[in-house]
């Protein structure tokens, strides 16, 4: 009686060894809070339909606060709870943990039919020295928003903008007519190096700037970058912006403009839905608003279907199985992107579903997105969180006049070399 | 003669056991054995161990990734930073927004000193007093003290908004051209936050004061009375030396306070415009983690490190030693 017990606790043993090894590998994936109900409904379907077919796989999803994803992360990726997939804004941060050896190069598993069905540069924004850490999901594009009737009061046409000087022109004029001719939060100086980051990249384009980054003529201390600062100050010398910008943060500014508190905005596809909700009296609507590319330099050599934005996308950690990467390809592929298209949760990176997008407004910038010959990544975050800091410092200081162009190059230049 | 000093060796020794007997048989040993090691640890794990951390930190470049720059890192087959000297100490010397930075910390105290603590004594020698009013007004004036520093600087950043808040309205009813943007305002911002400093702290030590007001003997100042002592006599005279205990602690934590000061800036401006309102920390914060660099972080941390350290202790061994004596 007794060895057969034991045979049987040996065999239930072996049985349940046997089990986990079949069992589900489970795929675990961290996002940051999605707070329209839409997109986090996108993901619990999209899982729910990956689960179901794929019985030997398991993918759990967990959600945290932007800050608290932030800050937990560093600690998060080196303990063994990490996820296996988490959501990632690209840029600085990115690098830093792809440099680490905390993500794990998936470029020979990104195939190219994965390649045709992703946008090559989302792709882009998520490799670092030419390896695929990861897959784009949303875009975002900066472009020069208008307000249809402020532009009437102040008689300019902004549809006729096509170059730097017109737009100064139509600052000119708004002025003059007694309009506020811009809205800018200008305490988080990231929205004023909006501004100054594409002039840079219309003066220089975006191998200029990423020659610049690597140090090649000159690095950021050149004529190109001189002129970026000459053309900025030549805006700034209109004192085109609201008063009082520099201490509104982004929240409130766009609450202004939502009001109807200027003629133009420089921002992002995002804007469309915080205006709403920052203003007090709901918002601008589709049909009172306008957007238009930003204007090309003179003699520049950055065209005007060079972009300039955000990329997000979801990487994996470099203990994940294969499994994970299987399911990163599911995941954002063009099923959930065009459900994300159709239902207005996001402008979709895949080439496939960004003509989906039904929104009058958001249509224009998924055109805009979709005839981009070259993303650049916001330069406070492709240049590194240091480098990027600093192009944010000098926008703000080139605002309050404490320094030159030429010493705005010199400072960027004396960060790179420091890095 | 090695007799003598063996015997004398030997009474000493019985006079230590002596002493640890008694003090044991006091309880005071077990007190000490039941709440020491918890302080000790907190004190250790909290508070030590981020110090040294910080020194150990400051001489390198490194991200805050990994568990210390120097450690080891198996997927990359290098450490997690780059040991760099002096560099972060001397970066941070040439650096215009630190040296700014830095003139604004030492304003905090001298402001603290020549404006909150003499507003906070008047207010407690007006109000020392037990009375139904009295007791009214210290609530008042404590009021902003229990605020939050975020809910502080919020609230304050309404106020001073030139397109909503108060700044507005004072506009408005002055019938001014233009409105004022104290914050957005580089020759304003800083002076915006001094004054909000000064409004939040002074009820702290006003009630350092009255405590130490209350304490006066009655007798003292009736007999002053009697030899015809007038009111700024009694100040002058009785009031102030005797309340210079009082005095020494508040200058003790306003300095040190003021060197502190950060959850006030980063609501109100973020140390803008252009990183001319920056105070010590909120230049670590915005510098040394914002901008992912730990190492640099930590030697600002140093700075300020020795800078706190440095007071305290001439601080205590100057004139709060001359005090107690």
């Amino acid at each position: 009686m007794k060895p057969l017990v034991r045979l049987s606790g040996v065999t239930l043993l072996a049985a349940v060894m046997a089990g986990t090894a079949y069992a589900d590998t489970t795929v675990k994936v961290l996002s940051i809070n999605r707070d329209t109900p839409a997109w986090k409904q996108l993901y619990t379907d999209t899982i729910a339909a990956y689960n179901a077919a794929n019985p030997d796989v398991t993918v759990e999803i967990e959600y945290m606060e932007d800050e608290a994803f932030k800050q937990k992360l560093p600690t998060l990726l080196q303990s063994d709870a990490a996820p296996d997939i988490f959501f990632s804004w690209s840029g600085g941060v990115f690098y830093e943990q792809a440099r680490q050896g905390f993500l794990r190069p998936i470029t020979a598993l990104v195939g190219d039919d994965w390649r045709a069905e992703a946008s090559a540069g989302g792709l882009a924004a998520l490799s670092y020295e030419g390896e695929n850490y990861g897959a784009p999901e949303a875009s975002q594009n900066v472009a020069l928003w208008y307000n249809k009737e402020m532009a009437a009061k102040a008689g300019v046409d902004p549809t006729e903008i096509e170059t730097w000087d017109d737009f100064l022109d139509q600052v000119k004029t708004a002025k003059a007519a007694g309009v506020t001719p811009i809205i800018v939060g200008g305490q988080d100086k990231w929205t004023l190096h909006f501004y100054y980051s594409m002039l840079a990249l219309r003066v220089m384009g975006g191998e200029g700037i990423f020659a610049s980054s690597r140090g090649e003529n000159g690095g950021f201390d050149n004529e190109d970058w001189v002129r970026v600062g000459e053309e900025y100050l030549r805006l700034i010398e209109l004192e085109p912006f609201q008063e009082g910008y520099l201490g509104v943060k982004y929240d409130q500014a766009t609450g202004l403009w939502g009001d109807g508190g200027g003629v133009f905005h420089l921002m992002g596809d995002w804007d469309l839905g915080a205006q709403r909700a920052a203003s007090s009296g709901g918002g601008l609507s589709n049909d009172q608003l306008g957007i238009i590319p930003f204007p090309t330099v003179e003699g520049g050599r950055g065209a005007a279907t060079e972009t300039f934005g955000g990329a997000s996308g979801f990487v994996v950690t470099k203990n994940a199985p294969d499994e994970a990467v299987e399911f990163l390809r599911y995941f954002l592929g063009p099923e959930p992107q065009a459900m994300a298209a159709k239902a207005g949760v996001y402008i979709p990176t895949a080439p496939a579903a960004a003509p989906l997008v039904d929104d009058s407004i958001l249509k224009q910038f998924a055109a805009i997105g979709g005839g981009s010959t070259f993303h650049q990544l916001f330069l406070d975050q492709a240049l590194g969180a240091d480098l990027g800091g600093a192009v944010n410092d000098v926008s703000a200081q080139l605002a309050t006049g404490d320094i030159t162009p030429k010493e705005a190059a010199e400072i960027l230049e004396e960060t790179r070399q420091f890095q | 003669m090695s007799v003598a000093v063996s015997d004398k060796h030997h009474a000493a020794a019985h006079d230590r056991f002596g002493a640890l007997r008694r003090f044991a048989r006091s309880g005071q040993l077990r007190l000490l054995l039941v709440f020491l090691p918890p302080a000790l640890l907190l004190f250790t794990v909290f508070v030590m161990l981020p110090m040294l951390n910080a020194s150990f930190f400051s001489p390198y470049k490194w991200s805050g990734y990994g568990p210390a720059p120097w450690a080891f890192n198996v997927d990359t087959g290098r450490e997690f930073g780059d040991w760099v000297g002096l560099r972060n100490f001397r970066q941070l010397a040439g650096h215009a927004a630190f040296a700014t930075a830095a003139g604004n910390t030492a304003k905090i105290v001298l402001v603290s000193l020549l404006i909150q603590l003499p507003l906070a004594l008047a207010l407690a020698l007006m109000i020392y007093q037990k009375s139904y009013a009295n007791t009214v007004f210290r609530l008042i004036f404590f009021v902003p003290y229990i605020l939050a520093e975020v809910a502080t600087g919020l609230i304050w950043s309404f106020v001073f908004d030139g397109n909503f808040g108060l700044s507005r309205t004072v506009t408005d009813v002055l019938q001014l051209e233009e409105a004022f943007f104290p914050l957005g305002d580089k020759a304003w911002a800083f002076n915006a936050i001094l004054a909000v400093i000064v409004w939040k702290y002074f009820g702290f030590h006003m009630m350092i004061y009255i405590a130490g007001l209350q304490g006066i003997s009655r007798d003292l100042i009736d007999a002053a009375v009697v030899d015809g002592a007038r009111t700024f006599d009694l100040i002058r005279y009785i009031k102030i030396p005797l309340l210079a205990p009082a005095i020494a602690i508040s200058v003790f934590y306003s300095v040190l306070g003021a060197i502190q000061v950060f959850d006030l800036v980063m609501p109100m401006t973020a140390g803008g415009p252009s990183n001319s309102s920056h105070t010590l920390v909120s230049y670590l914060y915005n510098f040394g983690f914002i901008r992912l660099r730990v190492g640099f972080g930590s030697a600002v941390g140093v700075v300020l490190f020795v800078v706190g350290i440095t007071f305290a202790f001439a601080y205590r061994a100057t004139i709060q030693r001359r005090l107690a004596a």
